[in-house]
């Protein structure tokens, strides 16, 4: 009799448990996007820099080109990647884009590059070739938290001013758990973001 | 000294068995995501592309119709890949490859989600009062695939089939932690069924 009463007593708490999460969801899923969001705001600088990992960061970055004074858009990709284009990388993909949309051509630059560590790695490299002072760093909503933090590691010895500025696109951060593209994404962010973290920790 | 061998033996033994119920998981994960399904013939083939597969089951008779859906507009995607021509250019390929214009189905529909494209196809295949039909996708989103499919079509009776594309490198899901892609193509996979419970349990989205 104890032993039924105890599980019952073990079921309603689960169950209670279960009603809530689900009652609350919003509550509880919502901090998990808003962790990963930070938005400086967007300052007049001498370059843009945004990776093909998106068509929505690509896109505010090259609004913010056609807007600003920028001197340079810097665009990164990895070179390695296949599209549904047979044969064309991200990056080539990016170059039409910039032709679709009219973005001077004078302005850009092109990198090859394999993850987030080599994109700051690149922009720092050619700020340091061109003799930038400042930077804004465009991706998406999700990315941020991840992105600020490599880039801070990398620049964390130039007097580079850096800000990170995002578009919000399509992405639904109030909601992320019920849309397919965001749910993945937020995900990804917090399985690379802790790997990230260790491994600049790591290597200083 | 004996004690010292012991652990050194311990510690050796315990890392070999490690590494190798680690590798053994981690190969696992990747041969789960693909499935290869035999049929025999199918009413219809869903592909986006004559591959030279679709084209041999189409040749031998394994397959009556290809069904093929194409985006209605570029949308949030790189204009690059939107095709505008892209239902006269399938004809004239088809025509090409000496297929019947009447064997090739085009749908002008923007899929994103692959629930979206099990529910779309449903709709298109029980339209078609289809028997069977054969979908062809990426190797490593076959799983996925039938996943969708097995929770979409038992209902209405039609029987699917799931293959990928010919000229898989084995290596690519047995040791896909060694391409940064694969494991991220693979990690997405994954993502998208966990989804589907994660908003089955909370009663968020009706997937139907």
């Amino acid at each position: 009799m104890i032993k039924i009463k105890k599980m019952f007593k073990a079921f309603t708490t689960v169950f209670f448990i279960y009603v809530m999460a689900v009652c609350f969801q919003s509550v509880w899923l919502k901090p998990f996007a808003n962790f990963l969001i930070i938005q400086d705001s967007y300052i007049e600088g001498d370059l843009i820099v945004v990776s093909t990992g998106s068509y929505d960061r690509f896109l505010v970055a090259s609004n913010l080109l056609k807007k600003s004074q920028a001197s340079s858009m810097l665009i990164l990709g990895d070179q390695r990647l296949k599209t549904p284009l047979p044969g064309k990388s991200p990056l080539y993909i990016a170059k039409i884009e910039t032709e679709l949309l009219g973005l001077p051509n004078d302005k850009l630059e092109f990198r090859h590059s394999t993850s987030t560590l080599v994109d700051a790695r690149q922009t720092k490299k050619l700020m340091e070739e061109k003799g930038y002072n400042a930077a804004s760093i465009i991706s998406d909503p999700y990315n941020m938290r991840r992105l600020k933090m490599i880039f801070n590691y990398v620049f964390k010895e130039s007097n580079i001013n850096l800000r990170f500025v995002y578009g919000k696109g399509r992405w639904h951060p109030d909601i992320w758990w019920k849309i397919d593209d965001d749910f993945k994404f937020v995900l990804k962010e917090w399985i690379k973001f802790p790997v990230d973290l260790i491994r600049i920790r790591m290597i200083g | 000294m004996r004690k010292l061998s012991f652990y050194i033996i311990f510690a050796v033994s315990f890392l070999g068995v490690s590494y190798w119920g680690v590798l053994k998981i981690a190969k696992q994960i990747g041969s789960y995501l693909v499935v290869n399904d035999k049929f025999e013939s199918v009413d219809y083939i869903v592909s986006n592309r004559f591959s030279p597969m679709v084209l041999d089951y189409i040749r031998n008779g394994k397959a009556k119709f290809i069904v093929m859906a194409i985006a209605e507009e570029p949308d949030g995607v790189w204009r690059a890949y939107y095709d505008r021509g892209a239902d006269a250019r399938i004809r004239k390929e088809a025509h090409k490859l000496g297929i019947p214009q009447e064997k090739v189905l085009i749908y002008k529909k923007t899929l994103k989600e692959v629930w979206d494209r099990a529910i779309f196809y449903k709709y298109i295949l029980t339209q078609l009062k289809a028997k069977s039909a054969l979908f062809i996708a990426k190797f490593y989103h076959t799983r996925t695939l039938r996943f969708f499919l097995n929770k979409n079509f038992e209902e209405v009776g039609i029987k699917t089939y799931v293959q990928h594309e010919n000229q898989i490198d084995e290596e690519d899901y047995d040791r896909w932690w060694k391409k940064t892609t694969y494991a991220n193509l693979f990690l997405e996979e994954y993502l998208t069924m966990g989804f589907y419970y994660l908003n089955k349990t909370l009663w968020t989205r009706n997937f139907y």
